[in-house]
């Protein structure tokens, strides 16, 4: 059930956002021209600096902002309204269990962020290529020699792999920390749209709260951490430190996620109210 | 053991409104069955209950011998008291939705009946007229080979003709071993294919009884019958307007 209901909620999300994909490509197509003729023609001044030069990039960046905002209201809206509203009638008599609905919104929230952030990406790559495609391929292709000369410490590819484990984990969090707000304000009788802002206020507040009472409880024993492994092994060291740094936050985030999840999944289960 | 739907002393509050008080209540398979009330009487509260889109205050429902969950959604074909297709959806995805999720949903059959109403694959949900889009939802509903369908107040708001569409509809396309539950306060319009009532008032179970079986004990039909014991006290203007 959960592969059927991934296939609904990404068609609806495709349908919705591959408009803005596409046109923040083609204003990455936009720039790289407008950049090029700018540079070539050597005028700086006036209007046409202003149109070319300068709005291009304007709208680009209005662009990036507005596609980041959409994504973070059609991932609370997918859930309160497809969940929670009359949406709900249809969701909730399918035969698919509550953890599903929960996890296929997580998962399709996560591919809506991943291919925003790749879509971003591929459009700063579409300027420089637009641009310059010469230099650009050929400054590309002197990355792997630039990389190999770098003296990396051992360990560092285990870094970055923690790293992009612990953003993808805290992108689901973040997310599911959202539902979990929403789930909250659907226990009130009215306005429920607001409880669920101050569930989420809430919940960040007793968040640092806990995460700095759980640093200044911590911190001595990271500090002998850290110490133990820079005395004993040098610069290499720091990379064993950084990395169990990241594995306690990999974990913090984890128990986050299996809280959010469940305490969503209890609500809906034990105090749907669908009206 | 013969139940196919069995509640259990089943409450449930709307802070201090009682939407459903103590209500007992067991349907057999192979029934047409009017859920029948006034307004406010708790019938739609007690078919969510049944879908598990309500949860009760206390008390307990059991559909095929299960609490609601997936196991009972997916022998449950549920026709709400609103729209609840999503708008952007065409009538080909919706037909595609049904298909994948209900191994019961017979494709033809409802490709059949949107050929019937003109719909067109491509149509999208929020082109249809709110008719058309009824009767949609209704025919998704009927093409299932469910063992129980919760109808809630499908001929509500539509004109006659409509109405006879739709109990054709219903009576033509249902499982011949399934039941029907079906709520309303139109009595007169369906009376004709139900072989039980249950009278709810208040949140309380009044009446459940075959149909022939009213009619025989009281010798009214169905319609007669709940405009007695329902009617409201008439305001004549008060005393100024009785002298």
């Amino acid at each position: 059930m959960l592969g059927k209901l991934i296939k609904y909620d990404l068609r609806s999300c495709l349908r919705k956002f591959w408009v803005l994909w596409l046109a923040l490509a083609a204003l990455g197509v936009v720039n790289g021209l407008s950049i090029r003729y700018v540079l070539e023609s050597g005028d700086f001044r006036g209007i046409w600096m202003f149109l070319l030069g300068i709005l291009p990039i304007i709208l680009l960046s209005v662009l990036v902002m507005i596609i980041a905002i959409m994504a973070l209201v059609y991932i609370c809206e997918r859930f309160y309204k497809g969940l929670l509203g009359d949406e709900g009638y249809l969701m909730f008599t399918l035969p698919a269990t509550t953890a599903e609905h929960i996890a296929s919104k997580s998962i399709v929230a996560l591919i809506l962020e991943l291919i925003s952030g790749l879509v971003a990406v591929l459009t700063v790559f579409l300027v420089m290529v637009v641009y310059d495609a010469p230099r650009t391929l050929e400054f590309l292709g002197k990355i792997p020699a630039y990389l190999r000369e770098i003296p990396f410490p051992r360990g560092t590819g285990w870094l970055v792999a923690e790293t992009v484990i612990l953003s993808l984990v805290m992108a689901v969090v973040s997310n599911l920390h959202i539902y979990q707000a929403i789930a909250i304000g659907h226990l009130a009788k009215k306005h429920r749209g607001a409880w669920a802002v101050l569930a989420y206020v809430g919940i960040n507040i007793a968040l640092s709260i806990l995460t700095f009472m759980l640093a200044d409880l911590g911190v001595s024993r990271f500090d002998r951490m850290f110490s133990f492994f820079f005395d004993d092994t040098g610069f290499h060291g720091a990379v064993g430190a950084i990395s169990a740094g990241l594995g306690v936050s990999l974990l913090y985030q984890l128990i986050l996620g299996v809280v959010f999840f469940f305490g969503t999944k209890v609500i809906l289960d034990r105090r749907l109210n669908l009206e | 053991m013969n139940e196919l739907v069995k509640c259990e002393a089943l409450c449930r509050d709307f802070g201090p409104v009682k939407a459903l008080d103590g209500v007992d209540l067991t349907l057999e398979p192979g029934r047409i069955v009017g859920l029948l009330g006034p307004n406010g009487s708790g019938k739609t509260t007690l078919i969510k209950i049944m879908n598990g889109l309500l949860q009760p205050s206390s008390g307990e429902v059991l559909i095929a011998g299960h609490r609601p969950g997936p196991a009972t959604k997916g022998i449950i074909s549920y026709l709400p008291d609103r729209g609840y297709f999503p708008d952007w959806m065409k009538v080909g995805d919706m037909i595609d939705l049904f298909a994948d999720f209900y191994e019961d949903f017979d494709r033809v059959k409802a490709e059949d009946m949107c050929r019937s109403l003109e719909l067109a694959d491509a149509q999208t949900i929020k082109t249809l007229s709110k008719g058309n889009r009824e009767k949609m939802q209704l025919m998704l509903v009927m093409s299932r080979a469910a063992r129980l369908y919760l109808l809630d107040e499908p001929i509500a708001g539509v004109d006659p003709a409509a109405r006879d569409y739709i109990m054709h509809t219903i009576l033509t396309n249902y499982s011949e071993n399934g039941t029907v539950l079906i709520s309303t306060h139109l009595i007169e319009d369906v009376e004709q294919v139900l072989d039980e009532a249950v009278f709810l008032q208040q949140g309380r179970i009044v009446l459940h009884e075959s149909v022939d079986g009213i009619r025989e004990r009281t010798g009214k039909s169905v319609d007669a019958l709940f405009r007695e014991m329902f009617r409201t006290q008439m305001w004549n203007g008060g005393e100024s307007n009785a002298r």
